[in-house]
């Protein structure tokens, strides 16, 4: 192999790893208001979206008060207005109730795989059945289980 | 190199957030504290006892922070930009009474604190003229 073709080697595995990071990325949960679904700490597999946004999807979009931040909500509805998104701990959750309604393209990605912590890997699962009763005192999450995820 | 751990790492994080503004944001927090420190002060003036002299300065410094915090809270959150049209000098205020908190913080001058009570008194008198005290106090606690 010419010294060229060493060099293409990773050049090219360069090329793939950045491209991958515009579709496929993984990113760290800060703040309470997805818990009990998501907690601070977990990490995600972010895919970006290929369709429609759809109600129920766990999605990052841009906080439209802030764009520099962005935020990991549920999305509660999507209509002609653009898209509601709700955190799943309405008590521990600025959403769309203050920022209002957000366009659809703003929502570039969507939340698919939690990966870590392990023992908690698999598919985002659907938001619960009843967030205000929220279990106990739905503001806190439980200290154990953040020391214990991290 | 491209390792499993390497792709695996977050590249940023995405903000579950919640800002709950309480909307209670009163120039009193600040002042209890500062009084907190003139009293310590002259506490410390009337004692012989080393352990005690040593208590009150530990004391004044944790109430003096207390103070930056408080005014720091009021001017990141109470005070909007029109209030700032309001009252030019807005910021100069805020930044010569937390410098003037962190003046109590060092040093075990009564005259210092006493100086520190008169700038959040004018602060005061901004968040009253702006209608802080309608807006913040619970059925009418007496101002």
């Amino acid at each position: 192999m010419s010294w060229r073709g060493a060099l293409a080697v990773p050049l090219f595995a360069f090329g793939a790893f950045v491209a991958a990071r515009r579709l496929v990325d993984v990113v760290e949960v800060r703040g309470r208001s997805m818990y009990p679904t998501l907690s601070p700490g977990d990490r995600l597999v972010l895919v970006r979206r290929g369709g429609a946004v759809r109600a129920g999807d766990v999605v990052v979009a841009p906080d439209p008060r802030e764009p520099s931040r962005e935020l990991v909500k549920r999305v509660a509805s999507v209509g002609p207005r653009g898209v509601e998104l709700r955190g799943d701990n309405p008590v521990a959750s600025t959403d769309g109730r203050t920022f209002g309604r957000v366009p659809e393209a703003a929502v570039q990605w969507r939340a698919t795989v939690r990966y870590w912590p392990v023992r908690r890997f698999g598919r985002i699962p659907p938001p619960p059945a009843h967030p205000e009763l929220g279990g106990e005192d739905a503001c806190t999450v439980p200290d154990a289980l953040v020391a214990g995820d991290r | 190199m491209l390792t499993l751990r390497s792709l695996l790492r977050p590249t940023r994080f995405v903000d579950a957030h919640c800002d709950i503004p309480c909307g209670v944001y009163d120039p009193e927090q600040a002042r209890i504290e500062a009084e907190s420190c003139l009293r310590i002060i002259e506490k410390h003036d009337a004692s012989d006892d080393a352990l005690f002299r040593a208590r009150c300065i530990h004391v004044k410094e944790e109430r003096a922070e207390l103070v930056k915090h408080h005014l720091d809270v009021l001017w990141h959150d109470y005070f909007k930009p029109e209030h700032l049209e309001k009252y030019p000098d807005l910021h100069d205020t805020f930044w010569k009474a937390t410098k003037q908190a962190s003046k109590v913080k060092q040093s075990l001058d009564a005259g210092a604190a006493k100086e520190l009570l008169s700038m959040i008194d004018t602060i005061d008198e901004m968040w009253k003229s702006t209608g802080g005290l309608e807006k913040t106090r619970v059925n009418g606690r007496p101002s």
